[in-house]
């Protein structure tokens, strides 16, 4: 039985209109996942109560300037929060949010 | 009835709905009958085949 | 022509041959009963060039092929359905090898086969399905949070929020389950449905075939309306009147 095509490899449209903009939604995607993955490490750290104060605050104000720069990337190219993410079939959604 | 009472009886299932229920976990059956299918492999290929279609017929496009 | 099988689409007892005449099968061969005690198979013959198991294999890799054999099929157990008050629907490529090979099953299954045409006998099914609403969150960052410490702690109470919503969805699902549970003869829960097959980015928290007896089926749509508006965070989707497919199924090989 022949391989199942892989979910990225489908939502790729093989149309020169928007292979671009399909590219750029997949970028900022996993941009977007780096961010989220980094923002629930900041946050265990925080609870495990292993930085200092200052550490947190450092880590929080880096987090929201590329929470603020995520977004207007976002809104630049006309992209909703929801346009950012990638189906992985059983595996759910790769952002959970 | 309210107007979704009749839209609900005169609806078929969906393509997805359907084969839901027709393939179920595995089309076995066996003993002197002719076929025999592994439902692994069959609901993983099926996935993948009917995505392209139900999101057409949806009018989704990425 | 080449070997041919013989392909079932349902079993019911008193099925009156006449309406059917006429209809093609899958395999384009005319749909037509088998005999059995009282029993009586809605079946046609198919050419096993196409049926066949290795032909098969392929086949059910080709969308188009399934899609077209699957609605044949279920435009067969339709019309059959609409004819008898009891029917009991095979799944999707049920062959054996020739008519008698057909019969012979149909005595092994015979026993269980009478105790699901009369557990749907006069009965249908119908589909609810339950999505989580998606509830809006806040979509750019209000007011700065001023403090880098702020702000982590904000986004910490919108996960932990987030959570405790799709579990709180989850349980109000279950709950809205067990309020149609008196309207149905039977139930049975099915697994959620891929994101990717039901084209909704909602999470499917809910997807329940119920048996309902066909004289109580306004009152169970009714019921459906009834409940669902307790339940705002839900979107409910109901469907049918269905052929029973979900409470005919008989796994033994």
């Amino acid at each position: 039985m022949t391989e199942p095509v892989l979910p990225l490899a489908d939502r790729i449209e093989a149309n020169a209109d928007n292979v671009e903009r399909e590219l750029l939604k997949l970028v900022l995607t996993i941009v977007e996942l780096v961010r989220q993955l980094m923002e629930r490490q900041a946050i265990r750290r925080m609870d495990q109560g292993d930085l200092s104060t200052a550490q947190v605050e450092d880590l929080g104000l880096g987090l929201m300037r590329l929470e603020e720069a995520m977004t207007a990337l976002r809104e630049q190219f006309g992209l909703s929060a929801t346009d950012l993410n990638i189906d992985l079939g059983p595996l759910g959604s790769l952002l959970p949010e | 009835m309210t107007v979704q009472a009749s839209a609900a009886t005169a609806a078929e299932p969906s393509l997805v709905d359907l084969l839901d229920r027709l393939l179920g976990k595995g089309v076995v059956i066996t003993g002197d009958v002719v076929v025999s299918l592994a439902e692994v492999d069959l609901v993983r290929i099926q996935l993948s085949a009917v995505i392209g279609s139900v999101r057409e017929e949806m009018g989704m496009h990425d | 022509m080449s070997e041919t099988g013989t392909y079932v689409y349902a079993v019911g007892r008193n099925i009156d041959e006449e309406p059917l005449t006429g209809l093609e099968g899958v395999g384009d061969a005319p749909v037509r009963l088998l005999g059995h005690r009282e029993l009586k198979a809605v079946v046609s013959s198919v050419d096993l060039a196409e049926f066949g198991e290795a032909a098969l294999r392929r086949n059910l890799e080709n969308l188009s092929w399934v899609e077209k054999t699957a609605r044949r099929h279920d435009e067969i157990v339709r019309r059959a359905a609409a004819i008898t008050t009891a029917l009991a629907p095979f799944r999707l490529v049920t062959i054996y090898k020739s008519d008698d090979a057909a019969r012979v099953r149909l005595e092994e299954l015979y026993g269980d086969l009478v105790r699901a045409l009369d557990r749907v006998d006069r009965r249908s099914e119908w589909s609810v399905k339950a999505f989580c609403r998606v509830r809006p969150g806040p979509s750019a960052p209000s007011a700065p949070a001023g403090s880098g410490v702020a702000y982590l702690e904000r986004r910490r109470a919108e996960i932990r929020d987030r959570h405790e919503a799709a579990t709180e969805q989850q349980l109000l699902a279950d709950q809205l389950f067990w309020d149609l549970v008196p309207a149905a003869a039977a139930t049975r829960r099915l697994s959620a449905q891929d994101q990717r097959l039901s084209g909704r980015r909602e999470t499917m928290a809910l997807n329940v075939a119920f048996l309902v007896d066909d004289d109580r089926s306004t009152d169970f749509f009714e019921l459906v309306d009834a409940t669902r508006a307790r339940y705002p965070s839900l979107d409910v989707e109901v469907n049918g009147p269905w052929p029973p497919y979900s409470f005919a199924v008989l796994d033994k090989p």
